[in-house]
């Protein structure tokens, strides 16, 4: 009896606790910066293709890829290898509405890479950013 | 009919009442401890006992289906149970729950180590299930297949539709070949008389498998921004929206998609391997205009 009893209280503590997530969870995130992007990695000999597309809610002052982030596995911890930022040439442009590109960053055969690329677009309103995660093998 | 006394000496039955001769039954009965009692004795007093009872008024003979039915219901039945003199097997079986030295059996303790186990994991598996829809920016299960939150839209599948060809202006004429040498057709909107067309940006990668063609139309502070895009891996863009429904309209059997985003229209539709899209500062009902006149000329 006591055992069903507990067995109650915990299921019902799960319940109230599955309640409550999508509550907090449930933001409107719609942008005032960005309105259609895409991200890529295509790994090709020795090398990652990083693809980036942005597109404004017409002419904004800049936009494009905030950086780029590839991390190396080693001894199962990832390493950061290599950045590239919005200055980068090819990464961003200004005044604007749409941004579109592919950057090269460096890898190694067999070795196993993640890649964070994050977008951006900035205007009188302020500056937006996605971001994703890709995970690649070097070729 | 001559019976005996205490001291084993006949004496006349026939006068004693029926409750004398049991008690005398009772008493040979007694006295005999264990031992023979005396048949021809018993006999006697059962016959006068008999015989006195037949001659008694309002005397019935004895039904022996009756009598067994009433033995049946006094002491087989349910309601005769506590009548009865021997053990039933329910109570054999009484161990309905298991007695303190089972409970320590190695069996058992399994038993209940899986059944916790079990509901461990079931209610893991619920909370898992019902939080992971929210974090990952559904609203229900079903969005999960569909791809399609609060806050972007994008294609899961495209459909294999391609619309009929029709003659595109100047400004798409480099795109136009670029996508006939991909063996596609191309679909050009008209956008509003006033709209001045901007400098079209046409991004083609081939180590990406990416082609990507975007023009802008504007009229003072008003735009139309019209983007073709083909990709090899079939990654689609991903639209910016708010909270509203996003709406859908089939024309010639390609289904378009209409979104809202902060006072921004979209709407954004697939054909065979290519991705269209227009975002403007105008109404939906502009973008639907533009998007019918599209497929009726």
């Amino acid at each position: 009896m006591k055992t069903k009893r507990v067995q109650s209280v915990i299921l019902s503590i799960i319940c109230i606790v599955a309640l409550c997530v999508p509550v907090h969870a449930a933001e409107t995130r719609a942008s005032d910066q960005i309105a259609v992007y895409k991200m890529k990695v295509n790994p090709i000999s020795g090398a990652m293709a990083v693809y980036f597309s942005v597109t404004g809610p017409g002419d904004v002052d800049k936009l494009g890829c905030e950086s780029i982030l590839v991390y190396k596995m080693v001894d199962m911890d990832w390493v950061l290898t290599e950045i590239k930022l919005e200055n980068y040439p090819g990464m961003s442009n200004t005044n604007i509405y749409h941004h579109a590109n592919s950057i090269l960053c460096d890898s190694e055969r067999g070795e196993a890479y993640k890649i964070v690329v994050t977008i951006f677009s900035e205007n009188s309103k302020g500056r937006d950013t996605r971001s994703q995660t890709f995970y690649e093998v070097g070729q | 009919m001559i019976g005996k006394d205490d001291k084993n000496l006949p004496y006349d039955l026939e006068n004693l009442s029926v409750p004398e001769l049991e008690a005398l039954l009772q008493r040979d009965f007694l006295a005999s401890d264990g031992s023979s009692s005396d048949v021809d004795y018993i006999m006697a007093i059962v016959e006068v006992i008999h015989k006195k009872e037949q001659a008694r008024p309002g005397y019935q003979p004895l039904d022996s289906e009756q009598a067994w039915e009433e033995f049946k219901s006094f002491y087989i039945m349910e309601d005769g149970c506590a009548n009865s003199i021997y053990r039933s097997d329910e109570e054999d079986d009484e161990n309905i729950f298991p007695s303190e030295a089972e409970k320590q059996t190695p069996g058992y303790k399994k038993c209940k180590i899986f059944r916790r186990c079990l509901l461990a994991a079931i209610s893991l598996s619920l909370l898992v299930a019902l939080t992971a829809i929210p974090v990952f920016g559904y609203h229900s299960i079903v969005q999960m297949f569909a791809r399609w939150t609060a806050e972007q839209f994008g294609f899961y599948m495209p459909s294999e539709i391609e619309p009929d060809s029709e003659q595109v202006p100047e400004e798409f004429e480099e795109l136009q070949e670029i996508m006939h040498q991909l063996g596609v057709e191309l679909i050009v909107p008209k956008f509003p008389e006033g709209f001045v067309a901007g400098k079209p940006m046409i991004d083609y990668f081939p180590v990406n498998g990416t082609l990507q063609f975007t023009m802008i139309y504007r009229q003072e502070r008003d735009y139309f921004i019209f983007s073709v895009n083909r990709d090899g891996d079939i990654i689609f863009n991903r639209y910016e929206k708010s909270d509203s429904l996003v709406e859908t309209r089939v024309y010639s059997d390609v289904k378009h998609y209409y979104l809202e985003n902060n006072g921004n229209s979209t709407v954004a539709w697939y054909v065979g391997t290519i991705e269209y899209n227009i975002v403007t500062n105008r109404t939906t009902s502009e973008l639907k205009e533009i998007i019918e006149s599209m497929y009726n000329e």
